[in-house]
């Protein structure tokens, strides 16, 4: 009882923490970049100001929407939250509602949000709406058959599809760790990730220049509904850090006890590792430029093949 | 016998240097054509000495010559003289047309004779790898003959042969190692740790199977790049179109010989190694295709060199088909075709370079008439083509059909009749191209003088065709032992 | 590689070292300039000379150290110096023209890298370490890209890159599967790039002085 009782805190503590700590880290990548464009840039606690403030707006609704269109920012953050349950945020071990999907089902979560905002940007009427759709489509088509691969890679490297099982493997056999299979799929992955949180190179949304695929999406939403909106786009780009950090890259400092001392390391060492990588997004992000639209097939190609080489080097290493 | 060895070689290497340092035109044709007379003295003279041993080995076994080297550097040697013979004309006539500068009449010398260095020394090699660079070496020698009048359409003729030769022999180098490996596999009983010929030849009963089969494909698609076989054949007709005559007899007679001399040995050892089915099936594949190629080229071409150069690839389809069929008749059938094509070709050649310095054009359409113009070469051309095609009597008559007896004895009787259709094809259409040149009447608006060139033009057409009626009729007992014994070193 | 038992960092080691050398290829085929190009190669060659001194330390064998630094000198070093400054002299324009597109190009290399590991898989696995059968198949994966970058691209540099890429394939292939072979065959390679490379450049050379560029779509003139 008393375990599950621990269990339980521990979950609700990692849904506390990534709906927390989100959008402090889309702030201060935002700042970051700013400072590298030599300028001052917003304070880090922007992006919670900005959503206070939305909460508190009227909502406007087009009046040919539909129940789509007034349900799309719900199921985007519902399923943000609840892939939050699947993924390892702060422990090293499945938490009891982490059994209900793997990393494909996270995959799913991930396509039915970025859907559901698919057709309610149709649902809005404005060619914007149009235009943003489909785009992101075609981003998902480029990019789903390579995530899946990637999952299968982590799957022949850890035997399962459980993020906690891949997690254990690298961290227990260093020379897994060192394999170049390991490396390939990070660096495939990291290029989904650069596709999927809206970077360059594949776009570019300064407040200059409106963002073809994300802020097109959410043109028309108002109010509480375009926080919601907000808070699961921050949600999303975290969860793919965390998926990227904690399962991939560095799987260490998650607490492996129930213990209040490993949930507070666990939480700064999620924090400090979140930082070094938002720096790195961020040195990117101003390094390089967006690509054109018909060179995202060369991007995408590119990712493909490194995760096509990861499954090939993985069957004949040699140990 | 080293010594001998030593000077047969050098005799070139200071032919080549010497002509292109003395600046002086009738010293470097002079000097050519005497070094390459010593050259054939010292052939003859090397096959007599085979003859009465068995196999020479020089150097500590680098240099290994038997019965089948001496044959290829005799017919190597035949072609470098009647070339320099016969270059001595060509080159008079480009320099009198200005085709040619002073500058690149000296290039060419100089290349011309590295060239036949580099061919004499390919058949003496009994390392595996080192033939590989010698084969290299002759195509560099050789590109650069290619372009000896630098025009746009010579450059691309031999980049085309760089490019498409080096690409084969980097295959047909991967495959050396892969032969190396076969015979190197960790664990095994017996390792062959040795790239060279006779060794691999004595232990082939030790060498992995599957490899051998992956590594004789490699070799023979690589080698055959040099061989034009056919579908590696591209680069042929570009480069003997837009080489001189006399290169272009080099190269159709004796570089592929060479080339053919070294899927040979391979063919050899993987025989002994794996048994001669698989080596033969794949040898008669590829050399139906060669055929079939050369026989499609022929019947749809414009070009006068360009049409030797698809009957050159026809020929060396034949050959290879000959080696592929084995047994006496078909192995006997293809090294005397091989004799016989370096003799009929050569002459074709030059008689095609007589064609290009009277008509200035190389388009078939419009050479008519030559018989009224240039009687002699008329006369030989016409011989010439006859015993290409294999009318008797001619040498490639007795070989052609001694092929054909072999399958039909092994009783391949579609090899027998795809043969025979693809022969009479040749035949005709051969025929038919060069009737059209050497009959009809002359083109009146072509104002040309009559009469033949000096007689350095046509006595090397004379020399070789004398050879292939006389060898049709009567085949010295010294030639059959010889290729009797090649025979049995293939075997 | 064959036949010898190594501490366990050194077999990841050189499992990096190849799978970084099957990158560069992969580079190399989804690059538009020419300078680039010949930078990876340059990059290519320095990996295939870090895995042959560590073959070399692997086996103590004199051989490997010798090509290796030979390696060092020829591939990393002069090739690509000799290249680029042709390059320089001859004005060369710096963009390839390509047949095939590049995600088509990328998708085609990955393609013949598969074909290249069931290769090698049907004829060495019966008596090889899985990690020679690794390094070997991105050995044959290199000649084929070799082939294949041949086929596809305009340029005469790349044309001469893709026969370099070809010698780069077959002289790992031959380092990693039978380390004892007679460094002859090593020198060949090496040779075989150094003549090739110098024949090549001095017809560009002529190339240039006739039709005054260096494409190589002229190469449609004789037909038939």
């Amino acid at each position: 009882m008393k375990i599950y009782l621990n269990s339980a805190i521990f979950q609700i503590f990692q849904v506390l923490t990534v709906l927390a700590c989100s959008p402090f880290i889309a702030g201060f990548i935002s700042k970051l970049e700013e400072i590298f464009e030599g300028k001052r840039g917003p304070s880090v606690f922007q992006p919670y100001y900005d959503l206070y403030k939305l909460f508190q707006k009227e909502i406007l609704i087009p009046s040919d929407a539909s129940f789509v269109f007034k349900s799309a920012p719900f199921v985007s953050f519902i399923s943000m939250v609840l892939i939050t349950l699947l993924i390892p945020v702060l422990t090293a071990y499945p938490l009891p509602l982490g059994f209900m999907g793997d990393m494909l089902g996270g995959a799913f979560l991930f396509s039915l949000s970025s859907f559901f905002i698919n057709i309610a940007s149709l649902d809005m009427g404005t060619s914007y709406g149009g235009l943003g759709s489909s785009r992101a489509t075609l981003l998902a088509i480029l990019s789903e058959p390579t995530l899946i691969l990637v999952f299968v890679g982590v799957a022949l490297i850890a035997k399962s599809t459980l993020p906690y099982v891949m997690l254990h493997t690298i961290t227990k056999s260093l020379p897994l760790y060192f394999s170049p299979s390991h490396f390939l799929i990070i660096a495939a992955f990291f290029l989904l990730f650069l596709a999927d949180t809206d970077r360059r190179p594949i776009n570019a949304s300064t407040h200059v220049e409106m963002s073809m695929i994300e802020e097109a999406r959410i043109l028309e939403y108002s109010g509480p509904y375009l926080a919601l909106l907000k808070w699961s786009g921050h949600m999303k780009q975290f969860l793919l850090l965390v998926i990227f950090l904690n399962v991939l890259v560095f799987p260490w400092g998650l607490s492996v006890k129930h213990s209040p001392a490993g949930l507070i390391i666990a939480v700064t060492s999620l924090i400090v590792k979140m930082l070094i990588i938002g720096v790195i997004a961020a040195v990117i992000d101003t390094a390089i430029s967006r690509l054109r639209f018909f060179r995202y097939q060369e991007y995408f190609a590119a990712a493909f093949v490194l995760s096509v080489l990861a499954i090939m080097t993985f069957q004949y290493k040699g140990f | 016998m080293k010594i001998f060895i030593i000077v047969f070689l050098i005799i070139p290497l200071f032919a080549s240097l010497i002509s292109f340092i003395a600046k002086n035109k009738r010293f470097a044709e002079y000097l050519t054509l005497f070094s390459s007379f010593l050259n054939l003295l010292g052939a003859f003279l090397i096959l007599y000495l085979i003859l009465n041993f068995k196999t020479i080995f020089l150097f500590n076994g680098a240099i290994a010559i038997d019965k089948f080297s001496a044959y290829i550097i005799l017919l190597t040697a035949i072609v470098y003289f009647l070339s320099s013979m016969y270059g001595i004309s060509y080159m008079r006539l480009a320099l009198e047309d200005e085709k040619m500068t002073d500058g690149e009449f000296f290039r060419y010398y100089l290349f011309f004779n590295l060239f036949a260095l580099t061919m004499f020394i390919a058949p003496m090699i009994n390392n595996m790898a080192v033939y590989l660079i010698d084969i290299e070496l002759t195509t560099i020698a050789s590109s650069f003959l290619v372009i000896s009048e630098v025009t746009e359409k010579s450059i691309e003729a031999a980049w085309k042969y760089i490019l498409i030769v080096s690409a084969g022999i980097s295959l047909a180098l991967l495959g050396t190692i892969l032969f190396y490996l076969s015979g190197n596999i960790p664990g095994s009983a017996h390792a062959v740790s040795s790239l060279d010929w006779t060794y691999m030849r004595l232990n082939a009963g030790y060498l992995n199977e599957n490899i051998l089969r992956f590594a004789f494909v490699l070799i023979v698609i690589g080698l055959g790049t040099k061989a034009a076989i056919a579908p590696m054949h591209t680069w042929a007709p570009d480069a003997y179109s837009e080489a001189p005559s006399p290169v272009s007899a080099m190269l159709s007679a004796s570089l592929e010989n060479v080339a053919i001399y070294g899927i040979i040995r391979y063919f050899g050892i993987t025989g002994a190694g794996i048994g001669f089915g698989y080596p033969e099936t794949i040898l008669i594949i590829a050399g139906i295709f060669s055929i079939f190629i050369g026989i499609m080229g022929i019947i749809y071409q414009r070009g006068t060199k360009r049409l030797l150069a698809y009957s050159s690839i026809e020929h060396m389809g034949i050959i290879t088909v000959g080696f592929g069929l084995g047994g006496v008749f078909g192995t006997f059938g293809a090294l005397l075709q091989m004799l016989g094509h370096t003799l009929a070709k050569s002459s074709m050649f030059f008689g095609a370079g007589n064609f290009l310095h009277k008509f200035k054009t190389k388009d078939i359409r419009k050479i008519k008439g030559v018989f009224y113009l240039m009687p002699v070469t008329a006369f030989l051309f016409s011989l010439g083509s006859a015993s290409l095609i294999g009318i008797p009597p001619s040498v490639l008559f007795i070989s052609e059909f001694s092929i054909i007896l072999q399958s039909l004895k092994d009783g391949y009787y579609w090899i027998t009749v795809l043969l025979t259709v693809f022969l009479a094809a040749a035949f005709i259409s051969l025929l038919s191209k060069t009737g059209s040149m050497v009959f009809g009447k002359p083109d009146d608006n072509f104002n040309c003088e009559k009469g033949d060139f000096p007689p350095f033009s046509y006595v090397p057409m004379l020399l070789p065709l004398a050879a292939s009626v006389i060898l049709g009729f009567y085949i010295p007992a010294g030639l059959h032992d010889l290729l009797s014994g090649i025979i049995d070193i293939i075997r | 590689m064959l036949g010898f038992v190594m501490p366990l960092y050194v077999y990841i080691i050189e499992d990096l070292l190849v799978a970084l050398i099957l990158l560069s290829s992969f580079v190399m085929l989804s690059s538009r300039w020419i300078s680039f190009y010949i930078h990876a190669y340059g990059f290519q060659s320095f990996l295939i000379f870090i895995l042959t001194l560590v073959l070399g330390i692997e086996s103590q064998d004199i051989n490997l150290y010798i090509v290796a630094f030979l390696t060092l000198f020829v591939r990393t070093v002069i090739v690509p110096y000799i290249l680029l400054r042709m390059i320089k002299k001859f004005n060369i324009k710096e963009e390839v023209k390509l047949i095939i597109k590049i995600p088509l190009s990328i998708i085609s290399g990955l393609l013949l890298t598969v074909f290249a590991y069931f290769l090698i898989y049907r004829l060495i696995s019966p008596f090889s370490p899985k990690i020679v059968i690794n390094a070997s198949s991105i050995a044959l994966s290199l000649i084929f890209i070799g082939f294949f970058m041949i086929i596809s691209r305009f340029t005469t540099i790349t044309h001469i890159l893709g026969l370099l890429i070809i010698e780069n394939g077959i002289f790992l292939l031959s380092v990693v599967v039978v380390p004892t072979l007679p460094i002859i065959v090593e020198l060949v390679v090496l040779f075989d790039i150094l003549v090739t490379v110098a024949a090549m450049l001095i017809l560009s050379m002529f190339m240039k002085l006739q039709t005054g560029s260096f494409s190589t779509t002229m190469l449609n003139r004789l037909v038939g």
